[in-house]
Parts: C-alpha cells; sequence; structure tokens
C-alpha cells in the first residue's frame, strides 16, 4: 500500500490533463423531527441526537454525551462544540460515518470507486439509519414518534443537502476554480439541465411576491435554493458549484501535503434521489464529465453554456412538460434535454476515445443508462420512466391521490404530506413501490445493497478503516478523520500511547493491499507497524492558528519526521 | 496493482450487465407496472390522507442546513 498519490493517477495520463480515478463518496443530510414534540424551533436537536446515539461507531462519546436513555428528546444539550460536525462516528463494519450537522442526522457513505457500488452504498447506509430509527422508536413513549425523510427541504424556506464528492487532480481543480472559468459554467450548466435525470420532485408553495399561493410540482428539490454560480459557502446564498477545498487526503506537513495533488470536488447541487437508476446517473455522469474537464479536453464551446444557469435552474424545475427553454451563450434557446444530449454526445465521445479509462469504472455502462433515459424523456415516455427517475415517480404517485380525492391540488397539506411521505425513511412510498417491483435496480441488486450495511468496500481505504476500528475495539479508538485513525495504546510497563495510522491515500490500503496483514494479526501494535505507523504521536503543541505536531512546525525543523508521522516511506517522500 | 488494473478489477465492475430499457416499455410491462404501483401505493396515500397532515408538515420544520 501507499499513501504516495503519484501512481494513482499515472495510468490516466492523456492529452494534456491528468485524470484521477473518479472515487465517489456523499454526505447526506436527513429532514428529521420528532411528532408529538413540540419546540420554538422545530425539534431537529433532539430526533437527529436520538438517531445518532442508536449507531454504533467509533470514537465513543465523550463522558459528556449523556448514555440515559430515561428521556433523551428531553435531555439538556451537552456542551457546545462544532453545530456542523457533532458526535462523529465512524463505522466498524462499513467504513462510512454519521454525525449530526445542524441539527440533521447526516449519513456519509464509504468511499467507493463505480457509480453502482455508490448507489449500492448509499441505500445501505439508509438502511442503517432506518435501523436506528426503529430502535429508537420502539424506546419512545405512546405519542411520540420520530420521523426521519430522505429529502432536501422543509416546505418551510430551509433547505439540507445531499451532497456528491469526486476526486479530483489539484491541477484540474485549479483550471475549473481559478483559471478556466468556461469549464465553471460548462459544469453548472450541466447540472442545472441534469435535474431531468436527477430531481426527487417536490410539492412547491409557489409562493409569489404578492403572498398569494400558487402551487406547482417542482423537479428539483434544491433548486429553488440556489443563487449564483460559484462559492465555498453552503448554508446561504448557495452556489451552484461549490469550491470548498477539502481534499481529506493526508494534512499539510512541512514537507507538502497530498492534497498537492488530490483535490475533492463537493458538489452541494443534487438531490437525495432514491430511485438506483437516478443514483447511478447522478454519480456516474459527473464522473464522467469532470473527468473531461480535468482531461482539459472542453474547449470553450458556448453550445454547453447557459447564458444564466441559475434563472435555467427555477425555470426548468418548474416545468413537468420539460418544454421550456433557456437561453446558451450562442443566444440559441434550448430545452433541458436539449442541452443533456449535448453534453451526452461529448461524453459519448469521450469515453469512446478512451478518455475515462483507469479514471471511471464502468463508463460505457452508464453511458447506456444515460442514453436510454434522454430517449425516454424525449418521446415523454413517461410510464417507462416511473421506475427509474424519483421526479416521474413521485409525480404519478401524487396524480393518483388527487385522482382518488379530487377537492386537492398543488397547495392542499394532504399533497405536500403525501411528498414528504415519498422518502419517509421507516414507511415511505419510494420503499412500498420498491418492495412491490415497481423500481428498477439496474445493477444494483439487494445482495450488494445488504454486503454494504456489514462490509465496507474493497478497492478503497475504507476496508483498512473498517477493520482496523474492528480490531481496536471501541476503546481504543482515540480519534477518527477520512485520513486517519489515532489510537489509545498502553506499552508493556504500563504508560498510555497514541499512534496515528495515516491514510492519506484513499484509492490505497485497500483489500489487496492490507487483507494479509490483518488476517495474520491479532495485534493491533503489530498491524499499526505494518501499516507504517511511528511508534508514538508525538505531543501536539499549538502553533500559530492552526494544529501543527511538535518538531513540524518548518520554522522549527523544516526536514521533521513528519513524513514518518504520516504513515509514509521515504521512496513516497522522494516520489513527490 | 496500477489504477488501471485497480479499474479492471471484477469487484469494480457493476455487478450486472446493463441492459437499455429493462424497465420494460411495451404495453403489458407498462401495465403489469402499473397495477404494482397503485397497489403498492393505494394503502399508503389513504394513510397519508386520513392522517393530520398540517401537523406533520408543520412539525417537518427544521432549522438551516447545507
Amino acid at each position: 500500500m501507499s499513501n504516495s498519490i503519484s501512481d494513482t493517477s499515472s495510468a490516466s495520463c492523456k492529452n494534456d490533463g491528468v485524470v484521477a480515478p473518479k472515487l465517489l463518496g456523499s454526505d447526506v443530510e436527513l429532514g428529521n423531527c420528532v411528532l408529538g414534540l413540540e419546540q420554538e424551533y422545530g425539534t431537529g436537536a433532539r430526533a437527529s441526537r436520538a438517531l445518532l446515539r442508536e449507531i454504533e461507531g467509533f470514537p465513543l462519546p465523550k463522558p459528556s454525551f449523556s448514555s440515559s436513555w430515561v428521556s433523551p428528546l428531553y435531555q439538556s444539550e451537552p456542551p457546545a462544540t462544532n453545530p456542523q460536525d457533532w458526535g462523529r462516528k465512524y463505522l466498524p463494519t462499513n467504513g462510512g460515518c454519521l454525525y449530526v450537522d445542524l441539527d440533521h442526522l447526516e449519513l456519509c457513505t464509504p468511499e467507493v470507486l463505480n457509480a453502482y457500488d455508490f448507489a449500492a452504498a448509499f441505500h445501505a447506509m439508509l438502511r442503517i439509519a432506518r435501523a436506528a430509527l426503529r430502535t429508537a422508536n420502539a424506546r419512545l413513549p405512546d405519542g411520540v414518534k420520530l420521523v426521519a425523510v430522505v429529502n432536501n427541504e422543509d416546505g418551510q424556506g430551509h433547505s439540507y443537502g445531499s451532497h456528491l464528492n469526486l476526486q479530483m487532480t489539484r491541477a484540474g481543480w485549479d483550471r475549473l476554480f481559478h483559471r478556466r472559468l468556461h469549464q465553471l459554467l460548462m459544469l453548472a450548466s450541466f447540472q442545472v439541465s441534469s435535474i431531468i435525470l436527477t430531481g426527487q420532485g417536490k410539492v412547491s408553495s409557489g409562493r409569489s411576491r404578492e403572498g398569494s399561493e400558487k402551487g406547482c410540482y417542482e423537479l428539483s428539490q434544491r433548486a429553488s435554493y440556489f443563487e449564483c454560480l460559484v462559492g465555498p459557502q453552503t448554508t446561504y446564498n448557495r452556489p451552484l458549484v461549490n469550491s470548498r477545498d477539502e481534499a481529506l487526503c493526508g494534512r499539510f506537513t512541512a514537507l507538502g501535503c497530498p492534497a498537492d495533488k488530490f483535490s475533492r470536488l463537493h458538489s452541494i447541487f443534487f438531490d437525495s434521489t432514491l430511485c438506483p437508476a437516478s443514483i447511478v446517473l447522478r454519480a456516474g455522469m459527473m464522473q464522467i464529465l469532470l473527468s473531461l474537464l480535468e482531461r482539459n479536453n472542453a474547449n470553450a464551446d458556448f453550445s454547453l453554456m447557459l447564458e444564466d444557469p441559475v434563472e435555467a435552474v427555477a425555470r426548468w424545475s418548474r416545468d413537468a412538460t420539460l418544454t421550456t427553454s433557456a437561453r446558451l451563450l450562442t443566444g440559441e434557446e434550448v430545452s433541458a434535454i436539449d442541452l443533456q444530449r449535448l453534453f451526452f454526445d461529448k461524453a459519448a465521445r469521450f469515453v469512446e476515445s478512451g478518455g475515462c479509462e483507469g479514471a471511471v469504472p464502468a463508463a460505457h455502462e452508464i453511458l447506456v443508462l444515460w442514453a436510454d433515459t434522454l430517449d425516454k424523456l424525449s418521446r415523454r415516455d413517461f410510464p417507462a420512466l416511473v421506475s427509474r427517475l424519483d421526479w416521474v415517480l413521485k409525480l404519478q404517485l401524487l396524480e393518483r391521490a388527487m385522482e382518488q380525492a379530487p377537492d386537492l391540488n398543488w397547495t392542499s397539506p394532504e399533497i405536500k404530506h403525501l411528498d414528504f411521505k415519498y422518502a419517509d425513511l421507516d414507511e415511505g412510498l419510494f420503499w412500498a413501490c420498491d418492495q412491490a417491483g415497481v423500481v428498477e435496480r439496474v445493477g444494483v441488486p439487494e445482495e450488494r445493497i445488504q454486503q454494504f450495511t456489514q462490509e465496507p468496500p474493497e478497492n478503497s481505504r475504507a476496508y483498512t478503516r473498517a477493520h482496523l476500528l474492528r480490531l481496536a475495539g471501541p476503546e481504543r479508538v482515540e480519534d477518527v478523520d477520512w485520513d486517519r485513525i489515532t489510537f489509545k495504546l498502553r506499552s508493556q510497563i504500563g504508560a498510555e500511547t497514541r499512534r496515528t495510522v495515516a491514510l492519506a491515500n484513499p484509492l490505497s490500503f485497500t483489500r489487496r493491499d492490507t487483507e494479509a496483514i490483518f488476517r495474520c494479526n491479532e495485534d493491533l501494535d503489530e498491524v499499526l507497524d505494518l501499516l507504517g505507523a511511528p511508534d508514538r504521536d508525538p505531543e501536539p503543541v499549538t502553533y500559530g492558528g492552526g494544529y501543527w505536531l511538535s518538531g513540524s512546525n518548518p520554522a522549527v525543523n523544516p526536514t521533521s519526521h513528519l513524513l514518518t508521522w504520516r504513515g509514509q516511506s521515504d521512496s513516497d517522500a522522494s516520489s513527490r | 496493482m496500477n489504477q488501471l488494473e485497480r479499474n479492471n478489477d471484477p469487484s469494480n465492475r457493476p455487478p450486472e450487465p446493463q441492459a437499455a430499457g429493462t424497465g420494460g416499455s411495451n404495453l403489458n410491462d407498462l401495465r403489469r407496472q402499473a397495477a404494482a404501483l397503485h397497489a403498492a401505493a393505494d394503502a399508503a396515500i389513504k394513510n397519508a390522507l386520513s392522517a393530520n397532515s398540517k401537523a406533520f408538515n408543520s412539525s417537518m420544520r427544521q432549522e438551516g442546513g447545507q
């Protein structure tokens, strides 16, 4: 295994851009509340914490986190911590994690390479959350019930994300955000037009500026919450393209950082779709498009750039007939289907030329699904898409309800209620349809979903993360992040020490890399030795505004042992 | 193992081959699918419509989010 990233992208070097394998991750916020409990600002805080409490993960909660279950919904808040990252727990089962983010239970899938695995891992995380929901509800008194919904807005002006993360090269990131703005506009235009494939659908109050209500159905849960093209922010003035720069592949060190080579696109644009086909498309299309941009294969093609993507997404979202047009920079007016076809054609040529080799597994299969779905949309063959696209399935269900109760319309509370019930984690309409065989599984079989509830992906560092957590057990895990784990250990003389293993390279530490280590060793210390962790961590010190390790301050010791601490060999270091 | 090998690894492939249009556009398939959809949905729709929708919708209020 290696913490060096140089070996992971060398197979992908064509044209003038190097493409990083398009590793996938996600962080997905649920809508959560407590029925039967009144609180002025909503019950999300209580609900999310009660759900998280039922999840078994590491590190264990700090002592301030009460373990009492006497009245969990009424306990006082624990001491203030980061409201966007509260109580994070990594799972020894699949290597993913859960935590509370701004009072939403947030699910993070373990790192996977292909879009089909991504869909399976996404549903696996939902099942883990559902088990927690049912356990928590079983403990509650009559009249009080936790509800969790896999959607992205509460119908009262608040939105929460279903973020899709894709690995990029640092060079590709810099081009996208700092040097070639046409790439940014292409990416935004692609995302915006993709809502016809990736929207969950929602009932919108459609409140006019004059205050009158004129409800309607929208394709996208998120469309009306985007206000600008690009920016690092996620909770206000939301951008179509998020520029948050968190590589999650190693801390800065005196001699550089793995993130010098890797970056991660944190896309906040998409909805939490549930149909496997829509999830595969959401992830797979983005893998292909980002590879295309990263390969520097996208010239400034005005026919792929909307004049105003923010305005376009709001208009397209409100048109379930798919006829509304938006203006390109060429001056031409196109529908979302038209623009998706243009992107598809470019993507297909790119894939056929080998552009996705080494970067996007199953790229051809993704193209086939993409093409077939666009064909059906072009024919308005909605009956054939009920099984594949959430917004079509939800629309069908809501229209069915309005047929049965003709006095209902898009402003009726009952219809909004059904909108929520579609993605209700416990007894949602989507799962009723899935169990009835209505939903296409498109290469995401039940067995794969089940597997990811219990086992990590085998081709990413999630494999080693999960197995290390299992081996260590709860008492010895001090701290976990995506790219490292710190353990509390006892030396032979009883002294407490800490050892940190670096998992900087997301594509290393796979099953092939480390299975033999775990099979042949039951002693954590020995495993950490073999994984390259130093004997003990240096004592932490605070330096300036940031966190440094003792001896890592370049002003003090520019050739510190940090590379060893990072778990990297000298040869890895020299390769950088 | 280099990256190309990793991506050619069977574990990186979709678990089963993709076929376009597996949802089936022929009439019988669509009728069967519609019947299954209605059977699955009707009970849930009935439950939702008999509940206090205003109270449920109000309870769904969230504070912020990303």
